[in-house]
């Protein structure tokens, strides 16, 4: 039964999340007067990518054939150590001490991220083509100054529950009175405006364009082809998901199942999380579809005000 | 009976306390206005629900009069002032944006910090909005300062004064009722005095913004 569990906790974030991406664009589509592709395009899109041959650089080190893998194992790695439905870890029935508990840690969940990123840029500027370059260098910027925001709306999260590990965070917070959670709605404020910095998503980063003006994701994965740029490609809709999981899951748990022992429990708590989900991934949707990209220079104003608040909640979930 | 509503007043707080920061961030004056109708409505939701649960009719009737003053005439007027003069869009800052958030940050570890721990004396079960009640006057007074156009700077002068409302209900400073609909009416007053103002300031200057007043005209 754990085994399965287990399987089911790997899987269940990479099996989702292009439904996740197809969701938002269809939502664009709509507000847009379209009819748009169905949701399930990116599954089709990936497929596809898969089938395809690959040109790689000459000039291309192992950098580039290496971290398409590294970064879509860690969004893997990272999925499978947060709640998803059930905030309980598991563990193999005949290895009960490999278990994801350790990357769970909101800490490690971070700069795994970093890690990913920063293998993200090393493969943009790999290849020495000036688009990869520029990509590359944006990010690296976005990047560091979205993780103050993104470690201080955690922190602030963290020191409420009381644990570092974000299943654990997910069981404490349950049990705190709900006057104890107002504080984090500030830290939810800061958690989103980190989540669109490093999703690449607007005002920060336009993910529907290859205009060079704009680009910064699209612009360092520009020279993978083939199998290499379905799995970025994935890899991206993946951290999307994790990020929406942790948003929904960490700042309004409630509904979340605390085991996987009843079935009527599992089923409440995969529609609500299935609710919170569509909820906040039609405001992404709508957010893109009413407002226009921010002039790059203005991104750190809107960085910092993530970083504020999360300080800002953490001074009032101390004290509290 | 107040403990089991504690909750709900001291989201309303938070509240009136994001719609604070808020002000400091945003970069249109129809912005200034919503927030501002958000912090109003809030201020008088909670005067109505204290009223509610203590169960005393003069906050009742104070808690309407402020919703219906200060979050539905007030902000009408204010929309309709900035239509006439087409300014909808001049709300500057003095600092730049970080530096003001790193302002509002010092403020708020400020009013948390031990320097008003006497304060909750005064009402020991609410420490926590209290703390929160005095960021929000802070910060008030901070847009007082930082603001650079006229209309900005009066909307700052009247979130302090939400915010002082809001500080003396969890404090427990509940005056007369004869006092409130003063206080109330004063208001009213000043909004019709400052705009006035400002319209006369418009008319002379062409302009909102307060820097420019340092250069005189004659004519």
């Amino acid at each position: 039964m754990n085994t399965l569990l287990f399987i089911f906790q790997l899987l269940i974030v990479p099996a989702l999340s292009p439904l996740g991406i197809g969701f938002i664009r269809k939502v664009k589509a709509r507000m847009q007067n379209r009819v748009g592709a169905s949701v399930f395009q990116p599954y089709r899109d990936l497929w596809k990518l898969f089938q395809k041959d690959e040109v790689i650089s000459e000039d291309a080190s192992w950098i580039f054939r290496f971290s398409p893998y590294l970064i879509f194992a860690i969004t893997i790695l990272i999925g499978a150590s947060i709640p998803v439905i059930a905030a309980v870890p598991v563990a193999l029935d005949f290895l009960p001490s490999f278990s994801f508990l350790p990357a769970g840690d909101f800490l490690v969940i971070i700069y795994l991220f970093a890690l990913m990123t920063f293998f993200l840029a090393l493969s943009g500027m790999d290849t020495g083509s000036a688009f990869g370059g520029f990509g590359s260098s944006r990010e690296m910027m976005v990047a560091a100054l979205a993780e103050a925001g993104l470690l201080f709306s955690l922190l602030a999260v963290s020191v409420t529950a009381e644990s570092g590990n974000v299943v654990a965070m997910v069981g404490n917070l349950q049990y705190l009175p709900l006057q104890a959670l107002f504080p984090l709605l500030i830290a939810f404020l800061a958690f989103i405006i980190a989540l669109l910095a490093e999703n690449a998503r607007f005002p920060v980063d336009n993910p529907a364009t290859h205009l060079e003006l704009t680009m910064i994701h699209e612009a360092m994965i520009l020279e993978h082809s083939g199998k290499r740029l379905a799995l970025m490609e994935w890899a991206a809709a993946n951290k999307l998901l994790i990020f929406i999981l942790l948003a929904v899951n960490l700042f309004f748990p409630w509904g979340v199942s605390l085991s996987y022992d009843s079935f009527s429990g599992l089923l409440v708590s995969t529609l609500l999380v299935v609710g919170k989900s569509a909820i906040l991934l039609f405001g992404i949707a709508f957010l893109e579809s009413t407002m226009a990209k921010f002039r790059i220079f203005r991104v750190p104003d809107l960085l910092l005000t993530s970083f504020v608040l999360g300080v800002i909640a953490l001074a009032i979930s101390i004290t509290f | 009976m107040f403990e089991h509503f504690a909750q709900f007043f001291f989201f309303l707080d938070l509240i009136a306390f994001i719609a604070v920061i808020g002000m400091h961030l945003v970069k249109s004056n129809t912005n200034i206005i919503r927030l501002y109708f958000l912090q109003s409505l809030s201020v008088g939701v909670l005067l109505f629900s204290v009223g509610l649960v203590e169960g005393e009719h003069s906050l009742l009737w104070i808690g309407v009069l402020t919703l219906v003053i200060k979050s539905i005439v007030a902000p009408i007027f204010f929309a309709r002032l900035l239509r006439r003069f087409s300014a909808q869009q001049s709300a500057n800052n003095y600092l730049s944006v970080p530096l003001t958030l790193f302002v509002l940050l010092l403020l708020v570890l400020f009013s948390y910090s031990n320097t008003f721990l006497p304060l909750g004396v005064l009402a020991p079960e609410a420490l926590g909005s209290i703390s929160l009640g005095l960021a929000s006057v802070f910060m008030a007074i901070f847009l007082l300062i930082n603001r650079r156009g006229a209309f900005s700077q009066m909307i700052g002068i009247l979130a302090l004064e939400n915010a002082i409302v809001l500080l003396a209900s969890f404090i427990g400073l509940e005056q007369p009722i004869a006092l409130e609909v003063g206080i109330i009416f004063d208001i009213v007053i000043w909004i019709v005095i400052a705009t006035a103002f400002i319209s006369m300031m418009y008319r002379q200057f062409k302009s909102l913004d307060v820097s420019r007043l340092t250069h005189l005209r004659e004519d």
